[in-house]
């Protein structure tokens, strides 16, 4: 068995993991915690992560997704068109 | 009474579709649906305008065992699933190299995609603002599929079985894709938002 931490690549890949509720295995679970300690790139990744997760689901859809009613007025024709053939 | 039992009975031997209807009933509901997939608003159109006209073709094998309304949202799904795919050829979608851009091949963090500090305040009222136009700006640069696993998971709040199942990816394959999207994601917020 392999017992060196994870690189920055999989401690994050591991890290994303547990930041969405992932019970990790045991071993991989130490990995990550030994690797956080000695990385503060990837301690930042982590925090990062949360705060892009916090604002995403913030976000909801602020745009307004709504449709040109000429695009609507032309599939209704389209539509009409395709029924009478 | 009887007559309603007797409508019924028609309406399941012959069950019909409204052609006329679907734009007003499902046009921007549909577009929706498309746009929290795809993220851009001429794909999603030609999404929702391609979901008609097939389902028009295809009216005959409508059996009414689902309502008109999933029946066409199940076209539309697998619409959007092609539409993944066929980015997928074009862009490698599931390539390893992309995380090349950001670690060497000991999977240390390349020097310049080492995380930034950010600083404590982004939750301020002003620097929020600011904070979640650059994130969307962001989130709009991914790729097809990183942006459906973004909105997916952050703004439908599904789980990971349910997006997996709807973009017909493996659970290995989501967390490649979550895991990128969100290297990208900070990458771009330490390029634009910190300067």
């Amino acid at each position: 068995m392999d017992i060196r931490p994870p690189c920055c690549k999989d401690a994050t890949l591991l890290a994303e993991r547990r930041l969405q509720n992932f019970k990790l295995p045991f071993w991989d679970q130490v990995g990550l915690r030994v690797h956080l300690l000695y990385c503060r790139y990837c301690r930042r990744f982590v925090k990062q992560s949360r705060i892009i997760a916090a604002a995403a689901a913030k976000m909801q859809q602020h745009e307004s997704f709504t449709l040109d009613p000429a695009v609507k007025a032309g599939w209704e024709a389209a539509i009409s068109r395709k029924l009478d053939q | 009474m009887s007559g309603t039992a007797l409508n019924m009975n028609v309406e399941k031997a012959n069950p019909t579709l409204s052609p006329k209807d679907w734009v007003k009933r499902y046009a921007d509901d549909f577009f929706r649906f498309a746009m929290t997939r795809v993220n851009d608003k001429i794909i999603a159109q030609d999404l929702v305008q391609d979901t008609f006209l097939s389902a028009l073709q295809a009216a005959k094998q409508f059996k009414g065992e689902s309502s008109e309304r999933n029946w066409l949202m199940a076209i539309l799904k697998h619409k959007i699933i092609d539409h993944y795919r066929n980015q997928g050829k074009v862009g490698n979608l599931l390539s390893l190299e992309d995380e090349g851009n950001f670690f060497d091949e000991k999977g240390h963090w390349r020097k310049d995609a080492q995380p930034q500090r950010w600083p404590d305040d982004w939750q301020t009222p002003g620097e929020q603002g600011e904070f979640l136009k650059i994130l969307q700006a962001c989130i709009h640069k991914l790729n097809g599929l990183g942006q459906a696993v973004i909105n997916l998971k952050y703004i439908e709040e599904k789980n990971t079985k349910e997006i997996c199942k709807e973009l017909s990816i493996t659970a290995s394959n989501y967390w490649v894709l979550m895991h990128r999207a969100k290297l990208h994601l900070r990458s771009c917020l330490d390029k634009n938002w910190l300067k």
